[in-house]
């Protein structure tokens, strides 16, 4: 039986193991967290599930996939990965074929106090909710760009918090423009947003405005706007839209144009027997995700096919995520916002006046250590291409930190 | 849903089942997950482990990811 290896349960990586198991391949997913869903489908225990998510869960629960939460790749060699588990030694697992699904993490744009606690991200807010954390009767301003700024207001509503102010960057032709391609392309999603509108209003969406600057003596306690308005706040969510986590693809050596991983129209990247769906291939939202997930499952059995059945829904699919990439660019003056003492790595405290004067990222690495700490540029990496224009630094093992005793006696792979 | 106690810098508090640590950090009424290289008080950025600033020790092993370890009853959870 073939086996099959799925790095990451979200929504792409349910439908590619579900698709894969169905047709008769030994599937294994691999996912870090504690439960399948990814963040999108990240459910407390009270939560009320979706109708379509439900339809995923169940499906993915009875395919006979075989599962490891709490467990990250840190190393691919070959067709041979090596993971890291919780409380468990670390293993070699070796594929015949692997679906990477590792979808995509928050671009966090720097800006004077963005380091304060209680400055957090967009979907990071609604991770944390989800969760368990309390937003009861806190003030809320949620910023950025992208619709979901729409659902994290209306969730932490939800959850009793007193949403203060939305600001969204993109100027008002753009989001008219959005919400028509949304009534054509996506029209739930519509229907969706203006749900989530009832919560919080009747505070106010600022369209064409952004965050210039957090304030605070080691806690937050207010947030000033470009146009100088001073808002008083608990918490801020500020997040300018998605980043793939390609990490994993850029190792195993797979082709990468634009911060995205390359494939071919059955989901296959440019290295053989690996394929890849869901964010990793270029943010696109779930239902894309979903479709992309169908197909790679069905290529890493062969069934091209069936694949091919799915492929004009993936291309209706896409023109959602061709609308958010346009509606959704981020304006130039977003680049003047930090100042020199504002810090861009968090890891090793790097600011922004001691980057301004180098000239890629490997000088940043090599006089500052930029990009050498914990989270090994994931945060600063993104921040640096759109700041100084300079693209990411080679990825290297292990993709993320790990016990020296996980990496011991592992030297076959 | 069934509640568990767990221990913040001591102090217990209950967190139902499966709790992730960071939740029983704000909780406990915690802002401060870890002191960054130069000193200030960090807490969590990105609520899914990637920005590594709920690093936190949890039953004496340090360098945990409070947003991700979900409690047991009885944890031990330092902030930084």
């Amino acid at each position: 039986m073939k086996k099959v290896i799925v790095v990451g349960s979200g929504p792409a990586g349910m439908a590619s193991a579900y698709c894969a198991a169905k047709a008769g391949a030994e599937v294994l997913v691999l996912d870090e967290n504690s439960r399948p869903g990814g963040q999108v489908w990240k459910y407390g225990p009270d939560a009320a599930v979706p109708k379509q998510v439900k339809k995923w869960q169940h499906r993915f629960s009875q395919a006979g996939v075989a599962c490891r939460f709490g467990c990250t790749v840190v190393d691919i060699v070959d067709k041979t990965l090596l993971i890291s588990c919780e409380n468990q030694p670390s293993e070699l697992i070796v594929f015949d074929t692997l679906i990477l699904a590792c979808g995509a993490r928050e671009l966090f744009l720097p800006f004077p106090g963005w380091t304060l606690p209680n400055v957090m991200g967009v979907g990071g807010a609604i991770a944390l909710l989800k969760a368990g954390w309390s937003f009861h009767n806190q003030r809320v301003v949620v910023t950025g760009s992208g619709p979901l700024l729409f659902t994290a207001a209306g969730e932490l509503a939800k959850a009793g918090a007193k949403i203060v102010a939305i600001a969204e960057q993109a100027p008002m032709r753009s989001l008219i423009k959005f919400a028509v391609g949304t009534s054509l392309y996506q029209p739930g999603k519509l229907i969706e947003g203006a749900n989530y509108g009832r919560h919080w209003l009747p505070a106010p969406y600022r369209m064409g405005t952004w965050i210039s600057q957090a304030k605070g003596n080691q806690q937050l306690r207010e947030v000033v706007f470009n146009n100088g308005t001073v808002t008083p706040c608990d918490v801020l969510a500020c997040a300018y839209g998605l980043v793939a986590n390609t990490e994993l693809a850029v190792l195993a050596g797979c082709r990468q144009s634009h911060g995205r991983t390359d494939i071919d129209q059955f989901q296959r990247t440019s290295v053989d027997g690996i394929l890849c769906a869901g964010e990793m291939t270029g943010i696109g939202g779930m239902d894309l995700s979903v479709t992309e997930g169908q197909i790679a499952g069905l290529a890493a059995v062969d069934d091209l096919e069936g694949a091919q059945a799915l492929i004009r829904r993936r291309q209706w699919q896409m023109k959602f995520a061709d609308l958010l990439t346009s509606c959704f660019s981020l304006r130039e003056e977003l680049k003047q916002l930090p100042q020199d003492d504002t810090i861009i790595c968090r890891c090793e405290d790097v600011t922004y006046g001691q980057l301004k004067a180098l000239y890629d990222q490997v000088s940043a690495k090599m006089y500052t250590r930029s990009g050498m700490g914990a989270c090994q540029g994931r945060v600063c990496s993104p921040q640096m291409k759109y700041l100084f224009g300079w693209n990411a630094n080679r990825v290297r093992p292990p993709l993320f930190p790990v016990r020296v005793g996980d990496l011991v006696g592992k030297d076959d792979a | 849903m069934k509640e568990i106690t767990v221990y913040v810098n001591g102090k217990p508090v209950q967190v139902p089942e499966g709790a992730s640590a960071a939740t029983a950090i704000n909780k406990a009424g915690e802002t401060s997950f870890r002191q960054s290289v130069k000193g200030d008080e960090r807490a969590p950025l990105c609520g899914m482990g990637i920005c590594f600033e709920c690093r936190v020790e949890i039953d004496g092993e340090p360098h945990q990811l409070a947003c991700k370890r979900t409690c047991c009853n009885g944890t031990e959870i330092k902030t930084l």
